[in-house]
């Protein structure tokens, strides 16, 4: 463990120095910084970075209170105990509402010991509670994600299937009715036009099935460099859209277990995306890296088991996205582009594969910075 | 001309079969189920079947199993509009237990006609 950093706000060196043996003898292994007026101490909040501050109250100029406020008001977490030769005892109730941690009296210091221990430990077990709440919190989230992913699933896929039937008779129907004519008359014209929507009806009802729901995977040995090679090479042969792309690779990059065609569905959605982020051009950074998901890493992030993955990389320099828009990017139907353009699809169906693979898709972006997309794949 | 038994449980959907298969000069039969559709099958020995996969009562992948246990050279054609699972799924698993030919719906009637009066000829 790393040494601890006390800093004591003292005004006689020789208290300071009985106030130090006292802690050594108790045991404490630190490092210390010893502020003997206001500016030393702010000084040594600021960048000395302490786990528990000592202060004496009576300071000329600045009191324990102020010590107290300024603790709690800008460096909240920070444990303060109060070593003090008065005794007043509505001075001591005072720190303590404050939030001192505890009042100890410089002619009996013999509690300091374990009154420091157990401030320290305080603040060690509401780091750990803080942990375990986030930890919740994120796997709540992760867990109303994929449920909300799977009822929208089992929605789209109940809607496909009715409209998948009324399709089939207005399909029949149009036949029926082309009966007769001739390929040149208006009205069997009009009919195919009638058609060739059906047909882009028939599309949208397809990958409605597709939302949420287990795809047919055709898994090989894959190496993403692969796919990213070249549909970096044709972005960069379009050139009227005025995008670059730069893009970085590992030598040796391991192979992973996954369907190339549905990855390279994947990566080509994000690519059209970052374009669709920069209309009058920029720079698509993208890159791949092996990389390996450690205890921590997956202690934060519930989806991840321990073990190498491959990290795919895109990051634009498009308009990047506001807070509301990218909590709802991966929602089926949900688009910012024009009806034509984009059905609202891609991504949703994007994060289904990449999650049937058991890997990640994740995005960060912040309204003028650029988006980056995220793809973790497992190497098994 | 033929004996086709179309088994779907939607109405609009029989009409539009039947009609199809009898502009193309066959005789159309139909059943709103899997269960009706086997007696059917049983009742009249149709020269192939139409069968909609999923259906209240009994739905396709059953009707499938039971009526090859009546007649193991039965000719089926399975149609399939997906639903609970991937339409491909559906019609994948149709073609294993022994199906001879599968479509999404919406299917083609043209497409449709030409395999039955393919499936006729074999």
């Amino acid at each position: 463990m790393s040494k601890l950093r006390f800093l004591f706000l003292e005004n006689n060196s020789v208290d300071a120095k009985l106030i130090i043996d006292e802690l050594c003898t108790f045991g404490f292994l630190f490092e210390h910084l010893l502020a003997y007026n206001k500016q030393d101490f702010l000084a040594g909040l600021k960048n000395f970075n302490p786990h528990i501050v000592f202060a004496n109250y009576m300071l000329p100029g600045y009191n324990g209170k102020e010590v107290i406020k300024e603790i709690i008001n800008k460096h909240q977490g920070i444990p303060i105990i109060i070593v003090s030769a008065s005794t007043d005892e509505e001075t001591v109730v005072e720190c303590m509402k404050l939030g001192a941690s505890d009042y100890i009296l410089k002619n009996n210091l013999t509690r300091l010991g374990i009154a420091t221990k157990s401030a320290l430990e305080i603040v060690k077990l509401r780091e750990e509670n803080r942990k375990v709440q986030e930890e919740i919190k994120a796997r709540e989230a992760q867990l109303l994600q994929s449920q909300k992913m799977e009822a929208i699933g089992l929605m789209a896929s109940g809607i496909a299937h009715n409209f998948n039937n009324i399709l089939q008779v207005v399909v029949a129907y149009i036949d029926f009715a082309k009966e007769g004519l001739k390929e040149t008359d208006q009205r069997y014209k009009d009919i195919e036009q009638i058609n060739q929507h059906i047909k882009r009806a028939t599309r949208l009802t397809k990958s409605l099935l597709a939302v949420g729901k287990e795809q047919l995977m055709t898994k090989n040995d894959i190496d993403i460099n692969d796919i990213m090679k070249p549909i970096v090479d044709i972005t960069n042969r379009t050139t009227q859209n005025n995008i670059k792309v730069k893009f970085i690779t590992q030598e040796n990059l391991p192979t992973i277990i996954a369907d190339g065609s549905q990855i390279d569905q994947v990566i080509m959605n994000i690519f059209l995306n970052a374009k669709d982020a920069m209309p009058t051009g920029g720079l698509i950074e993208a890159s791949t890296q092996h990389v390996f998901l450690d205890k921590v890493f997956c202690s934060n992030n519930a989806w991840a088991k321990v073990g190498e993955y491959i990290l795919t990389r895109i990051t634009d320099s498009g308009a990047g996205m506001d807070a509301d828009t990218k909590s709802r990017i991966f929602e089926p139907f949900f688009t910012t582009k024009d009806v034509d353009k984009g059905t609202g699809l891609g991504l949703s169906t994007a994060f289904g594969i990449i999650s049937q693979h058991n890997g990640l898709l994740n995005v960060i972006s912040e309204k003028n910075q650029g988006t980056t997309f995220e793809i973790y794949l497992p190497l098994t | 001309m033929a004996k086709i038994l179309v088994v779907d449980d939607e109405q609009n959907i029989r009409d539009v079969f039947k009609r199809a298969l009898e502009n193309a000069g066959h005789e159309a039969i139909v059943a709103e189920n899997g269960i009706v559709g086997q007696q059917m099958f049983i009742d009249h020995k149709p020269d192939i079947v139409i069968l909609d996969i999923i259906m209240p009562e009994q739905e396709g992948i059953a009707t499938i199993l039971r009526l090859k246990s009546v007649d193991n050279s039965v000719k089926i054609i399975a149609v399939s509009g997906g639903g609970m699972g991937n339409a491909v799924d559906y019609l994948d698993n149709a073609l294993k237990l022994g199906a001879k030919a599968a479509f999404e719906k919406p299917v083609n009637l043209d497409k449709l006609i030409n395999k039955v009066n393919q499936l006729l000829m074999m």
